[in-house]
């Protein structure tokens, strides 16, 4: 399924998974749980080529075995609100950030993924000191290594301490930094967030 | 009465009285009984903050000293209830500033709790001792900080799980270096790191410290020292428990640990290095309860620690356990009263561990006092809850988790009625049950004729129809909290049953079969139960009055006030059905 990252919830058809259906008007399709989008069709294909767990479980502290994932595949289950219930709070939410991304951060390395792209890139974010600076650093490495369309817009997420995908721009620069785990960048079909405007040079 | 006894004697004889259930059915005994009663109750639980105001709290029970509460629903742990829904604790919290000066203890679950409260319960009550905060929401450090300032005989505080914003570790060096009452510290949920150096003081002078759990930012290096100034401690939760691997860190650590002669139990344990685990076996004899919920250890290291743990009561323990580790388990811990295995991989879409039903199955088995389960696996066979079933005919919470809603049984592909019938049919002392899978009609007629002890049924995506809801209403006896989430049941059940929703505390249902229409009726032939209709979608009837609301929550109330602080997406309806929000 298509992960919508607009504002509005996605408006699916009717799916009864054999309920009976007398009575009844409508059935409405649940929310997607927009937070396990690390997991779903965002990075689609491309996941598979990508060996960031791998790399993260290298990074990981001494003793811990590897975890081996499995490329997800699209015929997984669906995704329903709270489900599975297990405990919704910010530390068990957490799961999906690498254990080093989850502690006080060490070290001020982001991996950095465009959508679109296969391989990721990891920046270090003492380079910087502003939002613009970023950016534009990040337009040009996308724009050296892969193909992308002029004019094209894209929308920048990242991936805060408390496992939560926002959109950049929402905190002090300083404060960003503090928090920021992952970033990633979206082709814009929203007219939302931070935009980047692409241009080849 | 002329043969009662006097005033004085009565009190005497209710102070023996600790349960509700006691001191409730004393107060219906006479007129006069219930007023002594009233007077010299101490202790008071609320099981749902609405269900009760609390001026009508106040007026019968003058001369409280603890009160207990609890808040949003269930489900709300789940992300099911929106986000300022309610529960807030304020309210409550002003109120009793005013009529309990001698309040003592204040435990909570599920509410909002303000900085504003937290400073108001820290300068009302002068002897205030103890603080739980389960699931809590709203506050932050510097709430902890006015608590930890003002209260002078502070002997607990415990913020389980709530969900706090950490602005800082200062808050726990407001405690004053007069403080020394503390007998319970839980600040587990915390982010932030404190000042070790003050929580290495404040543990040094607290001498009845029984309960220390610390948050995951305090490392490995700083437990022995900790732990080394309260040899005295029943239940220790680590920080972070790993280390780069050096011998004097292991054994300062394996030298503090055995001094605590009295250690029942053990968490916390974030990223864990599975070659300290062995520093805490000395005391591992000892241990009841070990939570290991955080921890990513591997099968045979979980094995290793767990035959030490020969008198292992509770055990949650994440998925990587294994079956092999549960059969471990099984063979070793044959005190093993409640057992919880959570999944390490919730979403993923394929089994990242070989963690099946026959994990359970083995500890049924094996382990003759099991009484209380939770299980998330990822396949489950009528076959395995049979044989569960007949293994342990003790349970009394039974909670299984499949990850994929509705699987069938995966041997046979039908539906896993027969095998929660026989869990139900079995364990005639059943007080919760969750259930998963593929489910009919037929599961809940099983539960309605057999379940009669059950107090708390968790549904979700199952059911055929209405037959279903009507099964458990007019079946379940003992029923007092319902909650059904994605099953297609409707109007008939819930109307057919509104009498029966007056005796239970509570009923949930989101994403079911529920119309606006149905909700109005039931508000209008009702009038002690608030009818609340949850939907962010805008008013009801702008939709027709056929349409399925979102959610909708019904519990008892004593309260015939509407909710003044009801949110704009929630819909209460009063007696002549006239829609009021705010």
């Amino acid at each position: 399924m298509e992960l919508e990252l607009g504002l509005a919830l996605p408006n699916h058809s009717a799916n009864n998974n054999g309920f009976e259906t007398e009575n009844h008007k409508e059935y409405r399709q649940k929310r997607v749980f927009l937070e396990d989008h690390s997991a779903t069709g965002v990075e689609g294909t491309t996941l598979s080529l990508l060996s960031w767990s791998g790399v993260a479980e290298m990074e990981d502290g001494v003793g811990r075995p590897p975890k081996y994932r499995k490329p997800h595949d699209d015929g997984g289950p669906r995704r329903f609100e709270g489900w599975p219930p297990t405990d919704s709070s910010p530390r068990r939410r957490r799961s999906h950030l690498t254990a080093t991304e989850q502690v006080v951060r060490k070290s001020m390395h982001v991996k950095v993924k465009m959508e679109g792209v296969a391989i990721g890139r990891k920046v270090d974010l003492r380079d910087f000191d502003s939002y613009h600076d970023l950016t534009s650093t990040l337009m040009d490495m996308f724009a050296k290594y892969s193909k992308i369309e002029s004019g094209e817009e894209y929308t920048l997420l990242y991936l805060d301490k408390e496992g939560d995908w926002m959109l950049v721009g929402d905190l002090d620069w300083e404060e960003f930094v503090e928090s920021v785990r992952r970033v990633k960048m979206l082709k814009n079909d929203n007219k939302m967030g931070f935009r980047l405007l692409l241009s080849k040079n | 009465m002329a043969y009662s006894f006097p005033e004085e004697v009565l009190e005497h004889v209710f102070s023996f009285l600790s349960s509700d259930r006691d001191r409730n059915a004393v107060s219906l005994v006479c007129k006069s009984w219930y007023d002594i009663e009233r007077w010299c109750r101490r202790r008071i639980f609320v099981g749902n903050c609405y269900a009760v105001s609390p001026e009508i709290v106040i007026r019968r029970f003058p001369e409280l000293r603890a009160v207990e509460m609890k808040g949003k629903p269930h489900f709300a742990d789940f992300n099911l209830v929106p986000e300022g829904w309610g529960a807030y604790a304020y309210p409550w919290i002003a109120a009793m500033a005013e009529a309990y000066p001698f309040l003592e203890e204040i435990k909570l679950k599920r509410m909002v709790v303000t900085d504003e409260s937290l400073e108001l319960i820290s300068k009302s009550y002068k002897n205030f001792k103890v603080l739980v905060l389960t699931s809590c929401e709203g506050f932050t450090t510097d709430g902890l900080a006015s608590i930890a300032a003002n209260c002078r005989h502070l002997r607990e505080l415990d913020l389980r799980e709530s969900e706090v914003e950490d602005l800082s570790g200062h808050w726990l060096s407001h405690f004053p270096d007069s403080c020394t009452s503390l007998v319970s510290l839980n600040m587990s949920c915390l982010g932030s790191e404190v000042s070790f150096s003050a929580l290495e003081r404040l543990v040094a002078r607290s001498p009845n410290l029984r309960t220390l759990r610390l948050n995951r930012a305090v490392p490995l290096e700083r437990l022995a020292n900790l732990i080394r100034r309260a040899p005295q401690l029943v239940e220790l939760g680590t920080g972070a428990y790993s280390a780069e691997i050096r011998s004097d860190t292991f054994s300062n650590l394996a030298d503090a640990f055995s001094a605590c002669k009295q250690l029942k139990t053990l968490s916390g344990f974030w990223d864990v290095v599975p070659s300290y685990l062995p520093a805490m076996y000395s005391v591992c004899s000892g241990i009841t309860s070990l939570n290991l919920s955080y921890a990513a250890i591997p099968s045979s290291d979980l094995v290793k620690l767990i035959n030490q743990c020969q008198n292992l009561q509770r055990l949650w323990v994440l998925d990587y356990i294994e079956d092999s580790g549960l059969d471990a388990l099984a063979a070793s811990c044959k005190g093993l009263q409640e057992l919880r295995v959570f999944p390490s991989d919730p979403f993923g879409a394929e089994p990242n561990v070989p963690l099946t039903e026959q994990g359970l199955v083995s500890v049924s088995e094996g382990c003759p006092k099991l009484e209380s389960v939770l299980y998330f696996c990822r396949q489950m066979s009528n076959a395995a809850l049979i044989a569960i079933a007949k293994n342990r005919p003790n349970f009394i919470r039974f909670r299984l988790c499949i990850i994929d809603p509705q699987a069938p049984d995966y041997l046979t592909l039908e539906p896993l009625d027969t095998g929660f019938g026989a869990i139900v049919e079995n364990c005639k002392e059943l007080r919760r049950l969750s259930m998963t899978g593929l489910l009919t009609d037929r599961v809940f007629k099983y539960i309605g004729s057999h379940a009669k002890k059950l107090e708390m049924l968790s549904v979700a995506f199952a059911g055929d129809s209405d037959l279903g809801l009507h099964h458990v209403l007019s079946g379940c006896d003992s029923l007092r909290k319902l909650e059904i989430r994605d099953c297609p049941f409707g109007d008939k059940a819930l109307l057919a049953n509104a009498a029966k929703l007056e005796t239970m505390r509570s009923l949930w249902m989101s994403s079911c079969f529920v119309s606006f229409g149905a909700c109005k009726l039931l508000a209008q032939k009702m009038p002690r139960l608030n009818v609340e209709v949850i939907d962010e979608r805008g008013p009801p009837e702008s939709r027709p009055e056929g349409c399925s609301v979102e959610r909708v929550y019904v519990y008892r109330t004593v309260d015939s006030r509407q909710r003044l602080d009801r949110p704009d997406f929630v819909w209460t309806l009063d007696e002549d059905s006239s829609l009021r929000y705010s």
